[in-house]
């Protein structure tokens, strides 16, 4: 089956203007060379550090952000050979939704008007029917009672009850694709469940694929199929969440495992720690040859000197690093902390 | 071990457009030294402001309006300007979520240090200066005696949470107080900060008060917890009784809630409606509203702290 959407060798640069250095030519290199695939109905989940470029990937797939270089292509068509006409009809199918829609939501607006000012633009339903098809729509995400919530503004609404607005916000004009950059991130625990089982929901009744922006692997290993791991703008390891989660290849695949917190004390005194060094470099002037290779702890100089090709694992799942085919014994041979004891 | 902080029936609450908000209420708890206790609980249950009440950092428009907070069996509460001033930075200290709001931005990193310094040790400022570089060094920046010149912009995020803790540890407090401290930071270095935590207070023998709603970090670096709902203390366990047998409804939910990296969830936990309004307290149980195994009385009495057999304490009508 074709894929719904292809990204193939993507680049976004941005100039770098930091205010006395006017002429300074130098470029972030934000995305430089990511390719990907999103099925239909498929969950795609982005993850790496603060500024490795997931949210400027997650633009220019929107639409929002242009390319520098790379194409985009859905459902086989160019995004950047769309006639007019199809211009619109694209930026429909591909929807955004924010770690904290409250920035962008109108404040002076109402839940309804919010929700009514989509519909009306794409010509969804008729005027007479605007309200019955908005509360239907406050119902999908779980907005109930829906009369409640219609005159309601911004400050009115819980962080929970503002990302349902928003996908409601998303969904209303039957996207096929919803970007969602770390749509959970900013609520409780307790909330974050209900809006991953409402996206999950929505992703099995209405075949909606996702590009799903995240830094939490518990989040990820529960609701996407495929995961991507990006390290300075680019790929260092994808394939599928199961693959990734138990057989990672990427030395920092398996430190951002070794480092995320488990609620589990007993599991997490006795697991084997490796926590990094230093912090991400510059996305200005990234490090040569392999950009993982100033923090790796396995580092060796053939790192340094050439970028590591991609290895496979089958099924789609493959590693950046020199060394992917030899990951374990590699890491076996650390001194890693010792694992602290259970207190007496 | 003996016991270093007691914070006694406290309460503190804020005055907003008019109305009450009861942000603390009648909040007790422990530590003794050297000890890593945590305070977890939801969005807006009251953990920044007990640990800004603890420091007596309240000011306008909130108030402490109850309770005693004892350091070493002083009231913090009740000393005078100058003995606070002695008190905090030197005994207390404490380390925050967004430590740009906690740095001058016009000020170079290690010269702030040395003013922390300085206000609590008449030394000269070449001492100052010198203290401030080994202090940079003890939370492992590297090239301190750069970074000692660097503003605060001039440094990332880890970098800057590391400048702070440099200032929050720079006179060896007794007890550090963490507000969020990984919040903004990546899981890697989130990592490396929470290790330079645990390793420094083993090190200064300092105690510390873990503010999150991070799980995760709770089980991993703290002995003991201490449970937060609607402005109240609802339990207090050891970490591995709180883990492996939560007795408080809201945190057996709460627990139920937080997914696992290492297996894939079939279905998404959430506790039903949310925390109330501190304005609208819920009659009798504050979480009664949200209980799966509410009972009829739980909407009319309110249950007090009970002390089970192992020394933890739950607040819950199961349990009286
Ligand atoms: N409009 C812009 N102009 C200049 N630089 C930009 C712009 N947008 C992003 N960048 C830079 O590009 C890099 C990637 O940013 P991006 O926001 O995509 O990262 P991210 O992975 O989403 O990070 P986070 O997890 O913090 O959201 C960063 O170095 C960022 O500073
Ligand atoms: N300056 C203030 N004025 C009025 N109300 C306040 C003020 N500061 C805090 N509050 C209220 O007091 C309650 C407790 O807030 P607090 O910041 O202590 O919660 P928290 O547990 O630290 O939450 P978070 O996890 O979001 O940091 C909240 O209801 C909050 O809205
Ligand atoms: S290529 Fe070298 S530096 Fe890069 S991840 Fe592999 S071992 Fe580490
Ligand atoms: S007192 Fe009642 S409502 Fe409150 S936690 Fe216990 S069982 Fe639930
Ligand atoms: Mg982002
Ligand atoms: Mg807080």
């Amino acid at each position: 089956m074709k894929p719904l959407l292809e990204v193939d060798d993507l680049q976004v640069f941005f100039p770098v203007s930091d205010g006395w250095s006017t002429r300074d030519k130098r470029t972030v290199k934000a995305v430089d060379g990511i390719s990907l695939a999103l099925g239909e109905g498929e969950v795609l989940a982005l993850v790496g550090e603060s500024g490795c470029g997931k949210t400027t990937l997650g633009r220019a797939v929107a639409g929002l952000t242009r390319p520098t270089g790379g194409e985009i292509r859905f459902r086989g068509q160019a995004l950047d050979r769309l006639t007019a006409e199809d211009r619109p009809v694209y930026r429909r199918q591909v929807q955004m939704v924010f770690q904290d829609p409250y920035d962008s939501m109108n404040p002076l607006k109402t839940a309804f008007q919010m929700i009514s000012q989509p519909l009306l633009i794409n010509r969804v339903v008729p005027r007479d029917e605007l309200e019955t098809e908005v509360l239907r729509l406050f119902d999908k995400v779980g907005l109930s009672p829906g009369p409640s919530y219609l005159n309601r503004s911004r400050h009115q609404l819980s962080g929970g009850e503002r990302q349902r607005l928003s996908i409601a916000r998303s969904i209303s004009v039957s996207p096929s694709i919803i970007v969602a950059d770390e749509p959970v991130s900013a609520l409780d625990i307790s909330i974050q469940g209900q809006i991953l089982a409402l996206m999950r929901e929505l992703q099995d009744a209405s075949r909606i694929s996702y590009l799903f922006i995240s830094h939490d692997l518990a989040v990820v290993r529960s609701l996407a199929d495929r995961v991507m791991i990006v390290y300075l703008g680019r790929v260092a390891e994808e394939g599928p969440t199961e693959a990734v989660f138990n057989a990672p290849k990427h030395p920092y695949t398996l430190a951002l495992l070794a480092a995320h917190p488990i609620p589990d004390p007993e599991r997490s005194r006795k697991r084997r720690r490796l926590v990094l060094t230093g912090d991400v470099p510059s996305p200005i002037d990234p490090p040569s040859g392999c950009r993982f290779h100033t923090r790796c702890p396995i580092a060796e100089p053939i790192c340094s000197q050439a970028p590591p090709p991609f290895l496979a694992f089958g099924d789609g799942h493959r590693a950046a690093c020199h060394f992917a085919d030899r990951i374990e014994s590699r890491m076996e041979a650390l001194s890693t902390v010792a694992p602290t004891a259970r207190p007496g | 071990m003996t016991e270093l902080l007691r914070v006694e029936g406290l309460s503190t609450h804020y005055l907003s457009e008019g109305q009450t908000v009861r942000a603390v209420d009648n909040v007790s708890l422990t530590i003794r030294r050297g000890e890593a206790v945590a305070l977890v609980g939801e969005s807006g249950s009251g953990k920044s402001t007990t640990a800004f009440s603890i420091m007596r950092l309240i000011s306008n428009p909130g108030r402490i309006v109850g309770g005693r907070v004892l350091l070493d069996d002083r009231d913090v509460l009740t000393l005078d300007a100058a003995a606070m001033t002695r008190l905090r930075g030197v005994e207390m200290s404490m380390v925050f979520q967004e430590p740009m709001t906690f740095l001058n931005p016009l000020i170079r990193v290690g010269e702030q240090i040395a003013e922390a310094i300085r206000i609590h040790q008449k030394i000269r400022w070449s001492d100052a200066r010198r203290k401030a570089i080994e202090t940079l060094d003890m939370v492992q920046l590297p090239n301190p005696e750069t970074v000692a010149d660097y503003y605060p912009h001039q440094l990332s995020g880890g970098m800057r949470q590391r400048a702070l803790i440099a200032i929050a540890i720079s006179c060896r407090p007794s007890l550090l107080i963490a507000d969020e401290p990984t919040t903004a930071l990546d899981v890697t270095i989130q990592a490396q900060i929470m290790h330079l935590l645990r390793q420094l207070c083993s090190e200064l023998g300092t105690a510390l008060l873990l503010i999150t709603h991070n799980l995760g970090l709770v089980a991993e670096y703290c002995e003991r917890v201490y449970v937060m709902y609607a402005g109240q203390i609802v339990e207090e366990a050891s970490i591995f009784d709180l883990f492996e047998s939560p007795r408080h409804p809201y945190t057996e939910a709460l627990l139920d809630c937080a997914l696992l990296f290492d297996r894939r969830a079939d279905r998404f936990r959430t506790i039903r409606g949310r925390p109330p309004s501190r304005v609208e307290v819920p009659s009798g149980c504050r979480f009664h509203p949200r209980c799966s195994r509410v009972m009829a009385e739980c909407t009319t009495v309110e249950p007090a702290v009970v002390r089970l057999a192992n020394g933890n304490q739950v607040r819950c009508l199961l349990h009286e």
